[in-house]
């Protein structure tokens, strides 16, 4: 008889949803408008999504922090210690700062990040679109903490206290919060990363501190004249989780494919994303406002908003009881589950695309 | 104070006084404070004044795999972004102590870290006979000369151990790629 395991990211999921619920009745009770039916089940289904990949490849993370922590691992830390929380959250938070810096400066890190960042809302539901194919290279970044020798289980628990702090952040319910802006992640400041306006441009990567932006010049503080708009300089156009987590991938394919020069291939993999080979004029964007942005979208009917409820219910379900017996499956059953998973995504989010391509042909 | 500490303190002082010359190649510094940082530790660890040896041991195959690939790109490029950009240094760092972890800590492939320094300085000697250059072929033979050294556990009983050659023949190399940074600059500043 199998047996189910409480996780706690099976109990952050329904927290999650819970939250989503109450940012929308919230918003509703206020009348302001921050939430869209297609864009927010895109978010969360591409949350789902990247979590049959993570807790896959998390182990991948857990393995090598073990196994380095074990064997290079330099001093004792007492779990029972407050110091040793308060030292492992400050260093992991650090250590944060440069993995999402490194998401959004190295193209090939930021074909990961960029799911992320392609929802031109910005709600609690954003916050759930996280991507699938970040997990291959964020532990090496948290190698300092195992040098240390903080334990395993500090280390995880502190990730999961940073990755849950900035569930919140994503709201635009709450406006400043005083002077707490000086030295933490708020709404307010996380707005600023997520926005497409020149300013808003690579700043803000804190975690749960805003210190290391303040400390390393990323930091901007948000700005009443210049309302923000949310999401992407070259818009994802698609209601597709499967596709959010692999367009960019293609552009850098694009990229090394046009040049010929070895420096510039290895540029497109590894420079910034903004760069582009010699030869190819690119035209400048201008800062996005308000009142001209056309956000992607398109209509929804009754079969629609059915298909997008029945999935992602159908869907959370499914995960859970992955997430929940995951541990009993052999890897190669796991693998079944995700490739299901993506099949699964990919078809309701190309059907709900293409619903978007019927409505331009009209 | 046995004959590890002395040579491994040697390193450290070479491998300082290059990370910190500011009109060096970012990757030769970085490269030489990862050599340096492995270096401080095993000298106070084969004195016995702070004995760390884990992360002695850490830092020495972070500079195995990692320390020496950004020494030679810094010989081989040195006017390539991945030598004069501390964000592209730092990636190639980055992507060798990834890739010399796996391997050494996931794989158990303990020889790795040896291969990749060996590849690296191997490649700045074909390098440099390409180029005609010298000093940097006579530097990576210094290197690979300690590295087989060591590799063989050469000793001179009461005098050197195996370890010693390393650091040692390190210490040499990086005086040698050292001086062709620093005729770059001058030449650099001529034109």
């Amino acid at each position: 008889m199998e047996s189910f395991s409480i996780t706690p990211m099976v109990m952050a999921i329904p927290i999650l949803f819970l939250l989503v619920l109450i940012e929308g009745l919230a918003a509703r009770w206020k009348g302001v408008k921050i939430y869209r039916f297609q864009d927010t089940i895109t978010s969360i289904n591409t949350g789902l999504l990247s979590q049959f990949f993570t807790a896959t490849g998390a182990v991948i993370s857990v393995f090598m922090y073990n196994a380095i922590e074990t064997r290079y691992g330099s001093f004792e830390w007492q779990a029972s210690s407050l110091f040793t929380w308060i030292f492992a959250l400050l260093l992991y938070d650090f250590l944060y700062y440069w993995v999402h810096r490194t998401g959004h400066e190295v193209n090939l890190f930021w074909a990961a990040h960029i799911t992320h960042h392609s929802s031109e809302e910005f709600n609690i539901s954003t916050a759930m679109r996280q991507a699938s194919t970040g997990f291959y290279f964020k532990w090496v970044f948290y190698i300092p903490l195992a040098i240390l020798g903080i334990p395993l289980q500090v280390f995880i628990i502190i990730g999961l206290i940073d990755l849950l702090y900035q569930v919140w952040v994503h709201t635009q319910l709450v406006g400043r919060l005083g002077w707490l802006e000086l030295f933490l992640v708020t709404p307010s400041n996380h707005r600023v990363h997520h926005g497409q306006n020149d300013y808003c441009i690579d700043r803000n990567y804190g975690g749960i501190f805003s210190i290391w932006d303040r400390l390393f010049g990323t930091y901007a503080d948000e700005r009443e004249e210049e309302p923000i708009v949310y999401g992407i300089r070259k818009p994802l156009g698609s209601w597709n989780p499967v596709w959010s987590n692999l367009h960019y991938y293609l552009t850098i394919v694009e990229k090394v494919k046009s040049t010929s020069l070895w420096n510039e291939r290895l540029m497109a993999v590894f420079g910034d994303p903004a760069w582009t080979p010699s030869g190819v004029v690119v035209e400048e964007t201008p800062s996005p406002t308000k009142e001209t942005y056309e956000k992607f979208s398109s209509s929804t009917p009754w079969k629609i908003k059915f298909s997008g409820m029945l999935t992602t219910f159908i869907f959370a379900s499914f995960l859970l009881f992955y997430l929940g017996t995951k541990n009993q499956m052999s890897l190669s059953y796991q693998m079944i589950w995700v490739a299901m998973a993506v099949l699964i995504l990919g078809i309701v989010g190309s059907v709900w695309s293409s619903s978007r391509y019927q409505d331009f042909k009209k | 104070m046995n004959s590890l500490a002395i040579s491994d303190g040697l390193l450290f002082l070479v491998a300082c006084y290059f990370a910190l010359q500011v009109r060096m190649p970012i990757a030769f510094r970085l490269g030489s404070a990862i050599l340096g940082a492995a270096a401080i530790l095993g000298a106070l660890r084969f004195s016995g004044l702070l004995p760390l040896p884990q992360m002695h041991d850490f830092f020495s195959t972070l500079g195995a795999s990692s320390a020496f690939a950004l020494v030679s790109a810094s010989v081989i490029w040195p006017n390539q972004i991945v030598s004069l950009k501390a964000k592209y240094a730092s990636i190639l760092f980055i992507i060798s102590a990834a890739l010399g972890l796996i391997m050494v800590v996931g794989f158990e492939f303990v020889i790795f870290g040896q291969l990749m320094a060996f590849l690296s300085v191997f490649l700045v000697a074909i390098s440099s006979l390409k180029n005609k250059r010298i000093d940097g072929f006579l530097g990576a033979l210094v290197m690979a000369t300690g590295f087989l050294l060591f590799t063989m556990e050469y000793a001179i009983p009461g005098y050197l151990q195996p370890g010693d050659f390393l650091h040692i023949f390190t210490a040499v190399g990086l005086v040698v790629f050292g001086q062709i940074h620093f005729s770059l600059e001058r030449l650099k500043e001529e034109y």
